[in-house]
């Protein structure tokens, strides 16, 4: 049955009846059906598998720039492919391993944890997997044609700029890297929703298990992290493919703006990387020590500080380029202040183990791993957080060290733990072999060699990024013990991957939550079916005091909310934000290819751009949009069906007749994230009009004031009639007239915005222009989705899946109306003070 | 019922200290590019570091209010009230923080 038909009200089911027919509703098929699974536990293991492979592929260029090192003056690569080494192998851990990594094991993890039966935006998550995949493929096949970007993985201009960069190495870079982020936003903005929305019903704030929170910032600083880098991005491929020079100071640009952008999201993503870890670490401390976390409201209060604080500690990787020592110092404040709510997390830890009745087992070696080098990278943050220390060892192995003890400490040992410790839950089965104990030592031993030689290294002088030394240097027999080390470490992690596989073939079967713990997806069987849970809990106390099996049997039983496989329909509950109050059903998207091929498309897109086959990339651009158009069809109802029940004796109404479903939460934080791109980019502009050289520009470039009022106009317009059209339905009226307005306020925005972008003279003459002819293509754009969000309603209330109760479609454009107006109105104002202020430069150039 | 606190408080103290930073860190790029450190005040100091000042000195007052006001709601509440306890302990943090982070203000050098 589907949702145009009238929806029964379900038959609670128990036992195997309710199995399988919820297995026959949540599976994925066999063969190419597999291409188009959304299920959470299949997209969680795939990213995680994808991420150990590119892991390895990162590991295995480590090795070659170790063998590249262990010797003063080796002939073994010459400075061109050591150049693409070091920097594929910090692009592919830092973006195709570590953030993948967490996205997979959050994916995989958080329903369970929350007691949901999916995370809130399955086909996102299977698009975000293919956008990674795809992504990663283009950077790994550039790395094998030997095109490979080769600038540093920060890609600091002017080195990364056309003319010292030639070719296409620095655009693979660039755009190989915006398509992977595609996939670490929309997986931020699952994440924030799910946690938010998708919970078991009791489970309020205070009661989520402590990951959900670590999730729940981590995600929320992705959102707000990665917008100033896929602005950089953009920027830097319209100055190498346009000439439009926001970089080049000749022409009012600066470098420093690419390094600005890039850090305000380089070093949240050092966060980004330790939080999810930390969480894991939270969860598997108390199931160890056989005590509740300690301090979980102090650990609560930390990690959002860590969160806020690590967007303040930018420029403690730019100490060096000339900042007055007073903003020298707030930034150095602030990277010496992070590591205190770091601390309280740390001190939980031990009070949680002293508290508890410590046992021993192998996550509990790689824990003792992440509190030793951890703590260890930890100080040396704090070194190299003091400007004298930090200019004195800068851009030296010291920092190699120091960078390599936080992430390898940070979030290499606690996931292996988190991979011993939940990889029972993914198979079922648990380890009979002691081979995690011996990989544990050859990696443990192998880093400490590898990595402590280096700050000696860096103390001695020795720069990072140079293919070969003198060995009159005498760094050459610490160098070459860094690379035994190396190999040692090689040798643990291919044992610690035999492990793995052993485990998955060989282990032994177990029935239910081998560790004892106490949080609920240990209630869901082993491995876990597709629906996850066959009825959904209702929790009555902290989520990490659960009796998961206790809990476990009784779900099954079909004795929680939702036992039911009404319709057909892939349901889980959504909840009131703050108390855990159920609040309605959410119905799932059914498998399909669409994300696959939407994809698919996207990366044809990203192929097109790189290589400058414009034409195509549009086509593609064109065909990306229809496929998210073909992912409506099938959403929503075309008859109201009022509560249904959801067990227990409760109520509630499908997703889709209330207010603020998932996907109106998703609608704002996506807008979130697009603010924080925008505010980057006027950030930018100011930077540039107060530091850049040569500014003012030669001439102010003319703006027709008549058509940017009639821009402005033309969104208000558009704003307005979006409410009218809303105001209208809940009367009962046609919003035709409404939506109609807003669709010709957008395309007429969107025109004028087009025009006044091309009026703008010589946009790659001076960066003041660029900017303008940036800022109104940015409005232009806006203005233009704005017009399909309206076109796209009209559709929906012809094709009957609009009334009065059903006005999803139309309030998620209202949304987009409204924010459109907003920038457009800012990018008007914003130009007009950017040519007042351009008139009138700084004393002090 | 009493409705619950937004969970927006959570993120009240330290979303003030970003401002503040924001603030301070714009106001003090403006004022080295400008020349306003070159611009005597009272005191022997520049305008720009007695604006800085006066910038700090607000903010910590808007720290202290925010987290005067947590700390009533959190007691009227009582001790189950998650959201507020939360908020309270990271206003207090954030003001800590702040305090911490922005010191140098009184004495360190401005635009060399």
């Amino acid at each position: 049955m589907n949702r145009h038909a009238k929806p029964d009200h379900g038959e609670p089911l128990a036992g195997l009846v309710l199995h399988k027919r919820l297995s026959a509703i949540w599976d994925t098929a066999p063969g190419f059906g597999r291409l188009a699974a959304l299920n959470h536990t299949v997209l969680g293991k795939r990213f995680m598998i994808a991420a150990f492979v590119f892991f390895a592929i990162g590991g295995l260029l480590a090795m070659l720039i170790r063998v590249q090192l262990a010797t003063s003056r080796t002939a073994f690569v010459g400075p061109e492919i050591y150049n693409q080494l070091f920097t594929m192998h910090g692009t592919v851990m830092m973006f195709l391993f570590a953030i993948p990594m967490f996205e997979g094991f959050a994916i995989y993890l958080l329903p369970k944890l929350l007691g949901a039966r999916d995370m809130a935006f399955p086909r996102l998550a299977a698009y975000g997997f293919w956008c990674y995949v795809f992504g990663g493929s283009i950077l790994i096949a550039a790395l094998l044609a030997g095109v490979a970007p080769q600038g540093g993985w920060f890609m600091y201009t002017p080195l990364s700029s056309s003319r010292f960069t030639p070719g296409i190495s620095a655009d693979v870079w660039l755009l190989g890297i915006t398509f992977v982020e595609i996939s670490a936003l929309s997986a931020a903005v699952e994440i924030i929703v799910s946690i938010l929305k998708l919970r078991a019903p009791g489970m309020s704030l205070e009661r989520m298990p402590i990951m959900a929170w670590y999730l729940l910032i981590t995600a929320f600083m992705m959102l707000f992290g990665f917008p100033p880098l896929i602005l950089g991005s953009i920027l830097l491929e319209l100055e190498r493919a346009f000439d439009l020079p926001f970089f080049d100071p000749l022409r009012g640009g600066d470098p420093l703006l690419w390094q600005h952008l890039f850090w305000l999201f380089g070093h949240p993503e050092v966060y980004i990387i330790f939080l999810p870890a930390a969480g894991a670490v939270s969860m598997m401390v108390p199931a160890f020590a056989r005590h509740e976390l300690v301090g979980y409201r102090a650990v609560v209060v930390a990690v959002i500080a860590v969160g806020f604080l690590s967007f303040g500690l930018w420029v403690h990787h730019m100490f060096t380029v000339g900042i007055p020592h007073l903003a020298l110092a707030f930034f150095s404040a602030a990277s010496g202040l992070v590591a205190i709510p770091t601390a309280v997390q740390f001190f939980a830890w031990l009070a949680t183990l002293a508290q508890g009745r410590p046992r021993f087992d192998v996550p509990m070696l790689y824990l003792f791993g992440f509190f030793t080098v951890f703590i260890l990278g930890g100080l040396t943050g704090v070194m190299l957080a003091m400007v004298p220390f930090n200019l004195q060892v800068h851009d030296t192995h010291f920092v190699v060290a120091h960078l390599h003890y936080v992430l390898v400490g940070g979030f290499i040992f606690p996931m292996m733990a988190a991979t011993h410790y939940w990889l029972p839950h993914i198979t079922g089965r648990v380890s009979d072999h002691r081979i995690a104990v011996p990989a544990f030592w050859l990696i443990f031993v192998g880093f400490n060699l590898t990595f402590f030689l280096m700050h000696l290294t860096g103390l001695l002088g020795m720069p990072r990024r140079v293919a070969t030394y003198s060995s009159e240097m005498y760094w050459d027999w610490l160098n070459l013990l860094s690379s035994i080390g190396s190999f040692l470490m090689t040798i643990g992690f291919a044992l610690f991957a035999i492990d793995l596989l052993l485990q998955a073939r060989f282990g032994r079967r177990f029935g239910r939550n081998p560790w004892a713990a106490r949080t609920l997806e240990w209630a869901t069987p082993t491995p876990p079916p597709s629906y996850a849970f066959a009825s959904l809990p209702r929790v009555e106390d902290r989520a990490d005091r659960a009796d998961p099996d206790t809990l476990g049997a009784e779900l099954a039983a079909g004795r929680g909310y939702l036992p039911f496989a009404r319709n057909g329909w892939m349901e889980t509950l959504a909840v009131e934000m703050s108390s855990g109050r159920p609040e309605h059903i959410v119905v799932l998207p059914k498998l399909t290819y669409l994300p696959l091929w939407t994809g698919l498309a996207t990366g044809a897109v990203v192929l097109g751009l790189l290589f400058k086959l414009y034409a195509l990339a549009l086509v593609m651009g064109g065909v990306v949009l229809v496929l998210f158009l073909a992912w409506t069809r099938g959403t929503g109802a075309t008859s109201d069906s009022g509560p249904l029940p959801i067990g227990h004796g409760e109520n509630a109404p499908p997703h889709w007749e209330v207010e603020r479903p998932p996907s109106w939460w998703a609608m704002v934080f996506t807008l979130a994230a697009d603010a924080t791109l925008y505010a980057s980019l006027l950030f930018g502009a100011l930077f540039l009009w107060l530091v850049a050289p040569n500014w003012p520009p030669m001439a102010i470039a003319p703006l027709s004031w008549s058509m940017a009022l009639a821009a402005g106009a033309a969104l208000l317009i558009a704003a307005g009639g979006s409410r009218l059209a809303l105001s209208s339905l809940s009367t009962g009226a046609s919003p035709v007239l409404g939506t109609a307005a807003a669709f010709c306020g957008q395309m007429g925005s969107a025109a004028l915005f087009v025009l006044l972008a091309r009026q703008v003279p010589a946009p790659d003459g001076h960066a003041f222009q660029a900017i303008l002819f940036v800022v109104f293509g940015y409005a232009a754009l806006h203005a233009a989705i704005g017009a399909i969000f309206a076109g796209y309603g009209l559709w929906r209330w012809r094709a009957g899946y609009i009334s009065p109760r059903r006005s999803l479609d139309l309030r998620l454009g209202a949304l987009w109306h409204d924010y459109t107006a907003i920038a457009g109105l800012v990018a008007i104002g914003a130009v007009a003070t950017l040519r007042m202020l351009a008139t009138s430069g700084p004393a002090i150039p | 019922m009493t409705p619950r606190p937004s969970p927006l408080w959570l993120v009240a103290g330290f979303g003030l200290w970003a401002g503040i930073f924001l603030l301070l860190y714009g106001v003090l790029s403006l004022g080295c590019a400008f020349g306003w450190h070159h611009v005597e005040a009272p005191w022997g100091t520049s305008s720009l570091r007695l604006g800085l000042l006066a910038l700090l000195v607000l903010s910590l007052a808007a720290h202290l209010a925010l987290w005067l006001h947590l700390r009533r709601r959190t007691r009227e509440a009582g001790p189950r009230s998650f959201v507020l306890h939360v908020s309270a302990a990271a206003a207090l943090a954030a003001l800590a923080a702040s305090v911490f982070t922005f010191f140098g203000t009184a004495s360190l050098s401005l635009c060399v």
